[in-house]
């Protein structure tokens, strides 16, 4: 009996040593934070802490290289911290929770919903600035959001859209996560703008923001729209997956999407998805950081900062993919 | 010690066994409990902010809720049974509140009382489909009410969050008082009160028996029927108290709350050291689980491992956990 207690509890040792190896060479920012701890600026440099709603994405290993981008370029005691999946909105909670510990001098933080209003409102009590990046929350305590304005991105997708069809066409839209702030806004910007060209919304059903999903949501709305002209989908994943729907019935709709993911990318560079409007997760995150810096220089900020977005074509797909693709080093 | 003498005898093996069980419950309590003191000792080394009054704090505050809905779902593993639909209970039962207290601004009161009334009669329909349709696993039943559940919490709220509770609500999740948190103390009372339920009324010995051996335990008089509805209906209540908690710690009700809660209780009952056989598990072993769960992540969070890795780490410590549990029951046959 004895002897299976120690297996255990070797295992145990040995998985924590290996992740303690892992954990230090893989954040170096992190490493000196050790010497340093306890006291403020140990070293002068000041500390920042950059949280994440979720990892398991492209775009957020992308804000990921923009913050720690930013950690090197401003020679900044940096920690960077995600949430495994953004639909867990208690981790990011936890995570907050858990960074306040260490106290750092700014909190650049990607939130999920305004369920983490009340844990952002301690490091407000603690005098820690918070900045918010790509989405934005109804919450005074914030110093500032920085992001796409997504209801004008929804609205230069319908245009470009748009210019792809002509008045009285109909179209369907595939939604993501109903309820998510980011959802409502760009689907609102698409439908206005849509209405006022003059195209004609036939259905309007949510996929969740998954490709996977997307393929069944837009199989079943072919079948009981097969006249459709065209497709806008709240995010790009959602658009590959309805792509698939399309290209499986034989059809040849255009796609629009909204995001700049990197298989996007390529299928609008060969021909698939007829379009993007590409935000910037990295400049999102970099920005954050560079931000922190100035508020904590008590210099004045914007209390809203656009991070850019931009239509995404055939024509400058490829271009677009090689800067990302340079950015995530692959 | 007196307490764990009590806790083996609501084992109906058979008579001869008793003593093997003995050591095994021994052993099945200080393993989980020796794991959790090892994991803090390493944590406290490797950094400085993880053993300071502040952390434990907060991770007082992250374990209540995944203890609260553990300890429901430790009555269901123990009847052999399991219940999937806790994290679509809570959410369903916070939204009705928040539909109370907010949308219709009724009194808190009401909407304290209609979360726990709801996940109680959530936890209750369970039951009755297992026990009244004869549904053959309740891994089925649950699963089918995690999704009517879900489905029902997203149709009454439209798909989006409630915010801005009245402060008596959000009292229990968000408060602490001389810094502990309330919501702490709430699972140290429940878990009292748990712990006396199972171990020293006939109800709570029953749950055991059933788990032991529902034929036998039928063919000895136990109402089988009536204490599986019982046990459903906690566990739903269960889920609906963790909601209260969390309500307060997010100052919202989302419809979309606890998913993939019922994986973490899991979790933590199984890690605590019980048995999806049935049969065993305690209260503390499965508060312990709980917080093994939570120290991890906390301690993971704050040497800065990503979350990705974090998830690879909480599931193998659930496969060792098990493993251990396999080795322990070869070693008794032998």
């Amino acid at each position: 009996m004895k002897k299976s207690m120690y297996y255990f509890l070797f295992l145990i040792t040995v998985t924590f040593t290996i992740l303690a190896g892992c954990s230090e060479e893989g954040n170096a920012s992190r490493s000196d934070s050790g010497t340093e701890s306890g006291s403020d600026n140990g070293d002068g440099k000041p500390k920042v802490a950059v949280v994440l709603k979720g990892s398991d994405q492209e775009y957020f290993k992308l804000a990921e290289q923009g913050a720690k981008q930013a950690f090197e370029d401003f020679d900044v005691n940096g920690t960077y911290m995600a949430a495994t999946t953004q639909t867990d909105t208690t981790q990011i909670i936890n995570i907050l929770e858990d960074q306040l510990i260490e106290k750092p001098d700014a909190l650049v933080v990607m939130p999920s919903t305004e369920e983490q209003i009340p844990v952002l409102q301690r490091y407000n009590d603690d005098g820690i600035p918070v900045l918010l990046i790509d989405t934005n929350l109804e919450w005074d305590g914030k110093d500032t959001y920085i992001g796409t304005d997504n209801y004008t991105a929804g609205q230069t997708a319908a245009e470009h859209l748009a210019s792809l069809l002509s008045e009285g066409d109909q179209i369907a839209i595939l939604e993501g996560v109903t309820g998510a702030k980011v959802n409502e806004d760009r689907v609102q910007g698409v439908k206005d703008k849509l209405e006022e060209l003059g195209i004609e919304i036939v259905a309007s059903q949510s996929a969740d923001f998954d490709r996977v999903k997307a393929v069944t949501v837009m199989e079943n709305i072919l079948t009981a729209n097969p006249d459709i002209d065209g497709v806008f989908t709240a995010n790009d994943a959602m658009g590959m997956g309805a792509l698939e729907a399309v290209q499986g019935k034989g059809l040849d709709l255009p796609v629009v999407g909204i995001d700049g993911t990197t298989d996007a990318l390529e299928s609008i560079s060969n021909g698939g998805m007829a379009g993007t409007v590409s935000q910037d997760p990295f400049n999102m995150a970099y920005l954050g950081v560079e931000n922190a810096l100035k508020v904590l220089d008590g210099e004045k900020i914007d209390e809203l900062i656009n991070s850019g977005s931009k239509v995404i074509t055939q024509d400058n797909a490829a271009e677009e993919l090689n800067r990302v693709n340079e950015l995530l080093g692959k | 010690m007196e307490e764990r003498a009590i806790n083996l005898e609501p084992q109906v093996e058979g008579p001869k066994k008793k003593k093997e069980w003995d050591t095994k419950k021994l052993l099945n309590k200080f393993g989980a409990l020796l794991g959790l003191l090892i994991l803090s000792t390493i944590l406290t080394v490797l950094t400085p902010s993880f053993l300071t009054v502040d952390n434990l704090m907060n991770i007082l505050r992250q374990v209540s809720i995944n203890s609260l809905l553990a300890m429901g779902m430790l009555l269901t593993i123990i009847t052999a049974g399991i219940d999937l639909s806790v994290g679509s209970i809570l959410a369903f039962a916070i939204v009705t509140g928040g539909i109370v207290t907010v949308t219709l601004g009724l009194s808190p009161i009401l909407g304290i009382a209609t979360i726990l009334l709801v996940g109680a009669l959530a936890g209750m329909i369970n039951g009755l489909l297992l026990t009244k349709l004869r549904l053959p696993h309740p891994f089925i039943s649950t699963l089918g009410t995690m999704n009517v559940f879900r489905g029902l919490a997203l149709i009454v709220t439209a798909a989006s969050p409630i915010f801005g509770f009245p402060l008596m609500i959000n009292y229990i999740g968000q408060e602490s008082v001389v810094g502990i948190p309330i919501s702490f103390m709430l699972v140290i009372v429940v878990a009292i009160m748990m712990h006396i339920f199972l171990n020293r009324t006939s109800t709570g010995r029953y749950i055991y028996a059933i788990g032991g051996n529902k034929e036998a335990a039928r063919l000895s008089g136990i109402p089988v029927d009536r204490v599986l509805v019982i046990v459903y209906t906690i566990s739903g209540f269960m889920a609906a108290l963790g909601g209260l908690v969390l309500i307060g710690r997010t100052n919202s009700a989302s419809p979309i709350a606890g998913l993939t809660y019922e994986l973490d209780a899991i979790a933590a009952v199984i890690i605590g050291g019980a048995s999806f056989m049935g049969g065993v598990g305690t209260v503390a072993g499965t508060i312990i689980g709980a917080m093994i769960i939570a120290v991890l992540r906390n301690g993971l969070n704050l040497i800065g491992v990503s979350s990705d890795l974090q998830t690879v780490v909480i599931g193998l410590v659930i496969i060792l956990a098990v493993y251990v549990d396999v080795l322990r029951r070869r070693e008794k046959k032998n």
